[in-house]
C-alpha cells in the first residue's frame, strides 16, 4: 500500500479527507483474503501456481487502484461502450480462439499462454449498464416500466451467452446480480414477483422441453444426494466434504491436507479452494475466509448506503451482489448445500480473470466511497 | 436517504446476511459435529491395505525333497465394483485383464460371479470370497508383459491390481498324489468371517488348503500375511508405504511318504486299474510303517492332479474330474466289503469263543443253514484242512460254521438288541467301526455288522424301506417286473424284520461280507496291530512342522493307542498263516518269482463280492513275514478277485521297498525314523 499511500501524497489533501476517502477494512479485508487465496492455492496446485497467483494479485491490485481514479461521471458515460466490449469477449469464446475448461466455453486464449474468462468482466460492465439504466427512477416509484424492459434486454443478452458457453455458474450469479439491482433500484414488487414466476416457470419449461442436457440437470441435482452418483459430480461434493470435515477446529497445517495434497477434491485449487482452506486451516480458518468475505460484502453494502447518487448506489449493489452470491455460490458447493457449478470464489480461487475483476470490483466501490466521501461530515 | 432504497437496501443485507450465517453454520456442522466421521472417510481415502502374501510352507518326503513348492507369480485382483462403475461397464478392463490373464473373457467372467449368485457356475469356479473384495485371478498362461502394463497404467484400470499370488509347484514329475497332498483354493466369505470373529488374521487373498495334507495342516502351512498400507492419491497411485507388517512365511511339513515309492504305488494301482478294464473302477493303496503307522505312500485312484488347481481349474476340468471319482480319497473314504482279508479278524474271534487254532477242520463246498447255502469260491473241497491252510486257500464254510455255532450260542435271533457279537468285538477292537484318525480331513468310519449295529440301522432307515415297499418303482416295474418284484420284497423284508440279527447276517459278517464295510486305511492299521503284535497305530502322515531353517516346531508324534485285548500267541499264529498266501495260497500267482525266501511276505487276498457287480479286490499284507517293518493294502472295486488284482499291485511296491527290480527305496534297517535337516531347501 505504500506505493498508492505516495502517489496519494502528491495530491492536496486533507489527512482526515484522505482517511475518509479510503475504506481500509475494505481492502484490507479483500487483500488479506487475496493473500489467504495465494496460499492455498500454492498449497493446492503448487509453488508455480502460488506465484502466478501473487503476480495475477499485484497486476490486480494496480488496475483496481486505476479503476478507484476514475471519474463517476465518464464511468457512466462509457458503460454502454464498455458493456457491448465485453459481450464482444463473451463471443470470442465460441469462435476458435475460445478454449472450453469443464465442459464451459468461457475461455479466451490471449497471447504469451493467457487466458480470459470473459464472463468474469462482462458482469462487471453488465453491473455499470444496468446501474446506468436503472438510475433514471425517481425515488418513490423506482425506475418506469420502458427502463425495467431495457434493462432486461441488457441482462437478457449476456445471460443467454454465458448459458449457450455451459457456464451454468455464471449464469446464476449475473441473474443474482441482475435481481438485487431492481430490487435496491426500486423496481415494484409487481415487476419483481412476475420476474421471479416468470424465470421459474422458464427453468421447469426447460429442463422439461430438454433444452438442458440430462448431465446439466444431474449436475445441478448432485448435491441433494452426492451419494447417487459417486463417480460424477456427486464425487466432488462427497470428497470436499470429507475435506473440510476432516480439517477439525485448526486444521491439518498448511501443505498438510491430505484430501488435499492427495488430490481427492477436484480442482482445488480453484473452484474448490474452500475445502483446501477448511482442510488445512480448519473451522477457524474456514470462518475466517467467510468472515473477510463478510466484511467485504458490509463495508460495500455501507458505501451503497451513504451513496448519493443512484448510479454509484446501484453499482456498489452490483458489486456487493456479485461478491455476496459468486460467495455464497461458491462456498456452498464446497460444503454440499449449492450444486457444484464452476464459478471461483472472488479474491481466493486460482485465476488472474477472477482476482482481477474482482479487484476491479473493490476499485468500483472505493470510487463510489470517494464520490460520497465530500458530502460527509 | 429515501426510505424506499434503505428498505430496499436493508432486505438486501438480511439476504446476505442470512446466506452466510448458513455457511457458517453448515462448515460447524461438517468441522465439528460430523468431524470425526470425514476425518475417518479421508484417511480411508488416502490409503490402501494391501496383502503382503506370506511364502507357503513346502511339503516335503522322508528325505526332505519337497512334493510341493513354491514359485511367486503375478496375478489380478479385479474389483468388481469398480468394473461395475466404468463407464462401459468394465467391458475395455475385462478385455484387458483376460488377454493378460490367457483366459477367454467367457472364463474370466464366470471366476467373477459370486458363488451365492443364483445362477453360478459350481465350486471351485465361482468366486468363493467376500462378494465385495476384489477376485484374484490366477492362470498359468498369464502374459508378464501384458501384467506389467497393466500395474504400470492404474489410472487407465481403475478396477484392476497386479498383486503376487504364490503358485504351487510339484518338483517330482511323476507323482501325482492329489488326494494326499490337496490343492490351494480361495478363502470364502464364511471363513472370513469365521476367522475375524477368532481373531484369526486372514484375508481374502489368501488361499487356503483343500483336501489333502494343505488342508489338514493349513494353517502351519499358510503363515500370516505381511500388511502394507499404501499412501494413495485420488488416482490410485502408491505415494509411499506407510506402516508395514512382515509376511511371516508359513512353516514346512516334513511328511513319512517317500516321494519314490509314492510314484511306484500310484503307477501300480493305475496299472491294476488298467487291468481291471471297468470303467468304474477305482483304487487305493495304502502303505505303512507296521510298528509307528507312519503312512510312508498312499494313492487313490483316478487321482486328480494338484497341478490342475494352480491357477484356478476350469469348469469343463473340474466336471471331468468329479465324473471319474478323483475328487473322492479312496484309502480313507472308500468304504467296501472287506471281503477274505476280514478274516483274521473272525480268526481271532473265534479263538476267543474256545475254537482250538491247532485242530483241523472240514472245509465242504457249501454250508447250509436253514433253506439257505453259501459256497466257498467257486464252490472247491478241500476237506479236512488246518486253520493256516484255511487261510491259504481262504475256505469260508469253516467261517460259516464257526459264525453260525456263535451265532446259537449268543441266542440266535432272540439275542438282544444292543449285543455286539464276537466277531463285531474283535472287529472293534482292531479299530473297524470307527475313524483311524489319520491326519487328513474327511475320514469314513466304516461299518461293522453286529445285532446292535443292524437294529441301530434299521431304525434309521425303517421309515425309508417301509416307504419303498409300498411305492411303486415306475419304470423298472414295466421294464423289469421280475426285479422290481425282488427290490420290494426286499424293502418290504427289511421294514418288518429288518431289525432282527439273522443268522445269514452273522454268517456273511464272518468272510467280509454283508453290511460290514471298510476303507483301506482301516485295514491298513488293523493289519499293523496283527504284524508288530498288537500295538494299535494311528496312521500319520506329517512327521514334524519345522521351519525354513530346519528347526522343528513340533514333532508329529506317531500316536499308539495301546494293545488290543488280543493274546500275542494268537497274533504271532496269524502273521504264520498269512506267509502262506503269496507262497502257496490265493495269491501264488501275483507272487510267482518274487524272492519270498529273502523278503517273506505275509497277507491274505479278499474278494467280496457286490450284486450285480465284479467283486471288490482286496490284498492286505505286511512283510517282511518275520519282524515286518511294511504294511501294503490294496483295494480295487470291480476288480475280480484280490489274487489276480489287488495282490499283483502289491507286489510291486514291495519290489520297489526291498529293491527287487530296482534300487530299494528304504534301507535293511527300515524306513527312517528322524526328521531330515532340510536347511537350505529352496522356496
Amino acid at each position: 500500500m505504500t506505493m498508492v499511500e505516495r502517489r496519494e501524497s502528491g495530491r492536496i489533501r486533507s489527512r482526515r479527507q484522505r482517511r475518509a476517502s479510503w475504506d481500509w477494512v475494505l481492502i484490507g479485508s479483500a487483500l488479506v483474503l487475496s493473500l489467504i487465496g495465494t496460499l492455498f492455492v500454492a498449497s493446492a496446485g503448487g509453488a508455480a501456481a502460488g506465484r502466478k497467483q501473487l503476480l495475477g494479485l499485484l497486476v490486480a491490485l494496480l488496475i483496481g487502484y486505476l479503476v478507484s481514479q476514475v471519474e463517476p461521471r465518464s464511468l457512466r458515460a462509457w458503460a454502454p461502450a464498455l458493456y457491448l466490449t465485453s459481450l464482444v469477449f463473451v463471443l470470442l469464446a465460441f469462435t476458435p480462439l475460445g478454449i472450453e475448461i469443464a465442459g464451459a466455453r468461457a475461455w479466451v486464449a490471449l497471447p504469451m499462454g493467457f487466458t480470459l474468462q470473459p464472463s468474469e468482466f462482462a458482469k462487471l460492465a453488465l453491473i455499470l449498464a444496468l446501474a446506468s439504466t436503472l438510475a433514471g427512477g425517481r425515488e418513490q416509484s423506482g425506475p418506469d416500466n420502458r427502463s425495467v424492459v431495457q434493462a432486461l434486454g441488457l441482462a437478457a443478452v449476456p445471460i443467454a451467452l454465458i448459458i449457450l458457453g455451459n457456464d451454468t455458474g455464471s449464469a446464476l450469479v449475473t441473474t443474482g446480480i441482475v435481481a438485487a439491482m431492481m430490487l435496491v433500484a426500486g423496481v415494484s414488487w409487481r415487476w419483481l414477483t412476475g420476474l421471479a414466476a416468470a424465470g421459474a416457470a422458464v427453468v421447469t419449461l426447460a429442463v422439461m422441453a430438454g433444452v438442458l442436457a440430462e448431465y446439466q440437470v444431474q449436475r445441478l441435482l448432485a448435491f441433494l444426494d452426492p451419494t447417487a452418483d459417486l463417480t460424477g459430480f456427486g464425487l466432488n461434493t462427497v470428497q470436499s466434504r470429507i475435506a473440510v470435515g476432516s480439517g477439525g477446529l485448526t486444521g491439518q497445517g498448511l501443505f498438510e491436507g491430505t484430501q488435499t495434497q492427495g488430490d481427492f477434491v477436484p480442482v482445488n485449487d480453484s473452484d474448490f479452494i474452500f475445502s483446501v482452506v477448511a482442510e488445512e486451516a480448519g473451522l477457524l480458518g474456514a470462518l475466517s475466509v467467510i468472515l473477510l468475505v463478510g466484511l467485504v460484502l458490509w463495508r460495500g453494502w455501507r458505501i451503497g448506503l451513504d451513496a448519493r447518487d443512484g448510479f454509484n448506489r446501484l453499482v456498489a449493489v452490483g458489486v456487493v451482489a456479485w461478491f455476496g452470491f459468486q460467495a455464497f455460490e461458491n462456498i456452498g458447493m464446497t460444503l454440499g448445500i449449492t450444486p457444484v457449478t464452476g464459478v471461483t470464489l472472488p479474491f481466493v480461487s486460482y485465476g488472474g480473470s477472477s482476482m482481477i475483476a474482482a479487484w476491479m470490483g473493490i476499485g468500483l466501490l472505493q470510487l463510489v466511497r470517494r464520490a460520497s466521501a465530500p458530502q460527509r461530515r | 436517504m429515501a426510505t424506499r432504497t434503505t428498505t430496499r437496501l436493508v432486505i438486501l443485507g438480511v439476504l446476505l446476511v442470512s446466506l452466510f450465517t448458513a455457511l457458517a453454520l453448515r462448515t460447524v456442522q461438517l468441522t465439528v459435529i460430523q468431524g470425526a466421521d470425514l476425518a475417518q472417510a479421508a484417511e480411508g481415502n488416502r490409503t490402501r491395505e494391501v496383502a503382503d502374501p506370506a511364502p507357503r510352507g513346502l511339503i516335503l518326503d522322508s528325505s526332505g525333497r519337497p512334493m510341493v513348492g513354491n514359485s511367486p507369480e503375478a496375478a489380478l485382483a479385479l474389483d468388481r465394483q469398480a468394473l461395475n462403475e466404468s463407464p462401459d461397464g468394465g467391458v475395455a478392463q475385462l478385455e484387458v485383464a483376460a488377454t493378460a490373464l490367457g483366459l477367454t473373457q467367457r472364463q474370466l467372467s464366470q471366476r467373477l460371479i459370486s458363488c451365492a449368485e443364483p445362477d453360478a457356475p459350481p465350486r471351485p469356479v465361482c468366486d468363493d470370497g467376500n462378494p465385495v473384495a476384489p477376485v484374484v485371478v490366477a492362470h498359468k498362461a498369464a502374459d508378464e508383459k501384458a501384467l506389467l502394463a497393466v500395474a504400470e497404467s492404474p489410472s487407465e484400470y481403475p478396477a484392476l491390481e497386479v498383486v503376487s499370488v504364490v503358485r504351487r509347484t510339484y518338483p517330482f514329475d511323476e507323482l501325482t498324489a492329489g488326494q494326499l497332498l490337496g490343492y490351494l483354493g480361495e478363502v470364502s466369505g464364511e471363513e472370513l468371517a469365521e476367522a475375524a470373529a477368532s481373531g484369526e488374521d486372514l484375508s481374502s487373498f489368501d488361499r487356503m488348503g483343500r483336501g489333502g495334507l494343505e488342508q489338514q495342516y493349513d494353517a502351519e502351512l499358510r503363515g500370516t500375511a505381511g500388511r502394507k498400507v499404501m499412501v494413495v492419491d485420488s488416482r490410485g497411485n502408491a505415494t509411499g508405504v506407510e506402516q508395514a507388517s512382515d509376511p511371516v512365511p508359513g512353516h514346512n511339513l516334513i511328511t513319512s511318504v517317500n516321494a519314490e515309492l509314492q510314484q511306484r504305488v500310484e503307477r501300480e494301482l493305475s496299472d491294476a486299474l488298467a487291468r481291471a478294464g471297468r470303467p468304474k473302477a477305482r483304487g487305493a493303496a495304502v502303505v505303512l510303517d507296521a510298528n509307528e503307522g507312519r503312512v510312508l505312500a498312499m494313492s487313490s485312484q483316478p487321482d486328480y492332479d494338484p497341478r490342475d488347481w494352480v491357477g484356478g481349474i476350469s469348469q469343463k476340468r473340474y466336471e471331468a474330474l468329479s465324473r471319474s471319482g478323483a475328487l473322492l480319497n479312496y484309502p480313507i473314504q472308500g468304504q467296501a466289503p472287506p471281503g477274505s482279508v476280514f478274516k483274521p479278524v473272525t480268526l481271532l474271534a473265534m479263538a476267543d469263543e474256545g475254537f482250538s487254532l491247532r485242530r483241523g477242520y472240514d472245509c465242504p463246498g457249501s454250508y447250509q443253514a436253514g433253506q439257505r447255502s453259501f459256497t466257498n469260491y467257486n464252490s472247491e473241497e478241500f476237506g479236512m484242512i488246518s486253520l493256516r491252510r484255511a487261510m491259504e486257500v481262504s475256505c469260508n464254510t469253516i467261517f460259516y460254521r464257526a459264525a453260525d455255532r456263535m451265532w446259537r450260542d449268543g441266542g440266535g435271533e432272540r439275542v438282544a438288541e444292543t449285543e455286539i457279537d464276537p466277531v463285531a468285538n474283535a472287529a472293534a477292537e482292531l479299530g473297524f467301526g470307527s475313524p483311524t484318525g489319520v491326519d487328513l480331513p474327511a475320514e469314513a468310519s466304516g461299518f461293522v455288522a453286529s445285532p446292535a449295529a443292524k437294529y441301530g440301522l434299521w431304525q434309521e432307515q425303517r421309515d425309508n424301506w417301509c416307504s419303498d415297499a409300498k411305492a411303486s418303482l415306475g419304470e423298472l416295474q414295466a421294464s423289469n417286473p421280475a426285479r422290481a418284484k425282488y427290490l420290494k420284497a426286499i424293502a418290504r423284508e427289511n421294514c418288518r424284520t429288518g431289525n432282527r440279527w439273522r443268522q445269514g447276517d452273522a454268517i456273511n459278517a464272518a468272510i467280509g461280507q454283508g453290511l460290514t464295510t471298510t476303507t483301506p486305511i482301516q485295514m491298513a492299521a488293523a493289519y499293523a496291530t496283527i504284524a508288530n503284535g498288537g500295538r494299535l497305530v494311528t496312521p500319520t502322515v506329517g512327521k514334524a512342522i519345522v521351519t525354513n531353517d530346519g528347526d522343528t516346531i513340533r514333532a508329529i508324534p506317531a500316536v499308539g493307542q495301546g494293545r488290543v485285548k488280543v493274546s500275542r500267541s494268537n497274533l504271532r499264529f496269524l502273521r504264520s498263516a498269512m506267509t502262506g498266501v503269496p507262497t502257496r495260497g490265493t495269491a501264488v500267482g501275483a507272487f510267482a518269482g518274487f524272492p519270498l525266501a529273502k523278503h517273506p511276505v505275509a497277507g491274505k487276498t479278499g474278494s467280496a463280492q457286490m450284486e450285480g457287480k465284479q467283486s471288490t479286490s482286496w490284498f492286505a499284507s505286511f512283510a517282511p513275514a518275520v519282524d515286518p517293518k511294511y504294511v501294503v493294502v490294496v483295494m480295487i472295486t470291480e476288480g475280480g478277485t484280490g489274487g489276480e488284482n489287488a495282490a499283483p499291485a502289491a507286489r510291486g511296491i514291495y519290489e520297489s521297498i526291498f529293491g527287487v527290480d530296482t534300487e530299494a527305496v528304504f534301507p535293511k534297517s527300515g524306513p527312517p525314523s528322524e526328521i531330515p535337516k532340510i536347511s537350505g531347501v529352496s522356496r
